[in-house]
């Protein structure tokens, strides 16, 4: 019997009972089963990971011998979008907007809502590129898709204009485990208490500012929280400024969790001075400080057998220290008045 | 017509019984519990005030004109065996619950479909809205398929090639999919090599 005769919906029932390579060959048997494939209701195939990149590239004028003209002020942008499964990456959309054709091109949120329609994202979701900008209607275009099997998010040099309310609704939408932001440039205050109570199931957290980044509404409370449900690996770049102070640092440190752990806090504004004298007296861990440009850095680590190195291990073998036998080590750098105005 | 597998339930004697009428005029009885499974019998129910037992025993019979007596045979064999499962509007239902007698009846009853059969049967299912005979179709038509190439499917399904080559060819380039998916299978080609050697060399 001609199976390709069943109405539309028929069809599309078979082939979600398919397994995703025969919904590839499907395409491929006749223009009709390529059209239900390809319809807005299609089983949407499921990449590991959906990649958008996009630079910004200069035009330059051709060198004649080694004569090499001026930069020429117009830019290209370039976009693509890529899938990975099973570490096989395949690019599925390139644009390269001339000046001709740039007005014509949809812009990155309408891209990306175009190329979810066909996929479902299993499990991470990277944005690449200065020329990515994540605003409200990138963030829209991602929320009208199943992102819930999302477990890693991560930004590479893009701008992050999202505010927190709008970057919570993101992490509302997916489960991170993961969370990256790579030489990024924050906007917006958009790191907050309220957005880390949202990600429970987090392991693994890395920030890092192309300039200075202040989260003041990122505070003691997601500090407390981790000391109940701490991710392995904190990494705050020494830019980024939060709101994290001296005294929930040590009632964290206090409190916190047998588990293997690794944070860097990044920079902490305290003036309080007695804080860092208590951090000192923390039993169990051992501390080190050493200073930086207009800084101190304070590390504390406690072995994994339960003891903490003696601190001339630390002046002496900072270098070689073998960072897998550590089982917790807080480190931070600490700005205070009192210490810049001294140096 | 086969009355198909072993163990096939029927109505009773005390059953209230639905008339309904093939698109070839013969009439078919199907107890009030098995019509249950079908939302376009509900639907007519509702609307012609089928709502209790003495309306449904002097109503007319119902005309199924998009349904064959073939069909409409094996449709009624598939609702009775189903008269103790949830009604037409529970959703995927048979997902959780799990009879393995009637799961073996349902297997067994597919397996006498040829495939023209099947065919009638899934469009006959779509009109009458039986969730659970369309899901059961929609798999047996899915494993027909599955794991062939993409000439065996064409053959199986006798499917033409409408396609010129060179739209055949550039719907196989511009689709990412054929790549990504021909690593995978690649991949899965390798470890199942990996994974006899050692058994071929013990």
């Amino acid at each position: 019997m001609e199976f390709s005769n069943l109405p539309h919906d028929i069809l599309l029932e078979v082939f979600k009972m398919c397994p995703q390579s025969d919904r590839v060959k499907g395409r491929r048997l006749s223009k009709r089963l390529n059209q239900v494939l390809t319809s807005r209701g299609a089983p949407k195939l499921v990449a590991d990971v959906f990649k958008v990149s996009a630079v910004e590239i200069e035009d330059r004028c051709v060198p004649i011998g080694r004569l090499n003209f001026h930069k020429s002020s117009k830019t290209r942008r370039i976009v693509s979008i890529s899938l990975k499964r099973h570490q096989r990456n395949e690019r599925v959309f390139e644009a390269t907007p001339t000046t001709s054709n740039a007005s014509k091109m949809p812009k990155i949120p309408e891209i990306v809502q175009q190329q979810l329609e066909q996929v479902k994202i299993g499990s991470a979701l990277s944005f690449d590129g200065a020329a990515v900008h994540c605003n409200t209607q990138l963030l829209h275009s991602l929320l009208n898709n199943d992102l819930r099997s999302v477990s890693s998010l991560s930004f590479t040099m893009c701008h992050i204009e999202w505010t927190d309310a709008e970057f919570s609704q993101l992490v509302a939408h997916t489960s991170p485990v993961d969370l990256v932001f790579d030489f990024c440039h924050f906007h917006a205050d958009f790191l907050t208490d309220k957005v880390f109570t949202q990600m429970p199931r987090l392991q693994s957290l890395s920030v890092q500012a192309r300039s200075w980044a202040r989260f003041p509404a990122l505070t003691d409370e997601t500090l407390q929280g981790w000391a109940t449900n701490c991710p392995k690996s904190i990494r705050l770049s020494n830019q980024v400024i939060s709101g994290f102070t001296l005294e929930g640092i040590r009632q964290f440190v206090q409190n916190a969790p047998e588990s293997n752990f690794e944070l860097d806090l990044g920079l902490i504004v305290d003036t309080a001075a007695e804080s860092l004298g208590k951090i000192l007296m923390i039993p169990k861990f051992s501390v080190t400080i050493s200073d930086e440009y207009l800084s101190r850095r304070v590390v504390l680590t406690k072995m994994a057998n339960g003891s903490s190195l003696p601190n001339f291990v630390h002046n002496f073998s900072s270098g070689f220290q073998d960072r897998q036998k550590f089982a917790q080590k807080i480190s931070f750098s600490v700005y205070t008045p009192q210490i810049s105005s001294a140096q | 017509m086969a009355d198909g597998p072993s163990g096939a339930k029927k109505c009773r004697d005390d059953d209230v019984l639905f008339r309904v009428k093939s698109k070839e005029d013969r009439e078919y009885t199907l107890s009030k519990k098995a019509a249950q499974l079908s939302g376009t019998i509900h639907h007519y129910s509702e609307n012609y005030g089928l709502d209790n037992d003495e309306a449904i025993m002097k109503m007319e019979p119902m005309s199924l004109l998009e349904v064959s007596s073939e069909s409409l045979h094996h449709i009624i064999r598939w609702c009775e065996q189903h008269r103790n499962c949830p009604i037409w509007e529970e959703e995927k239902w048979w997902q959780n619950e799990r009879d393995a007698e009637l799961t073996k009846w349902e297997d067994e009853f597919m397996a006498e479909m040829t495939s023209e059969t099947l065919y009638n049967l899934f469009l006959a299912a779509n009109f009458l809205d039986i969730k659970c005979l369309l899901d059961k179709c929609a798999q047996s038509v899915a494993d027909m398929i599955k794991g062939k190439s993409v000439d065996e499917i064409r053959e199986i399904w006798m499917l033409e090639n409408d396609f010129t080559p060179e739209e055949e060819e550039k719907i196989k380039n511009e689709n990412p999919w054929e790549a990504i998916l021909r690593y995978q299978e690649q991949l899965e080609k390798e470890k199942e090599e990996q994974a006899s050697q050692p058994a071929a060399s013990s």
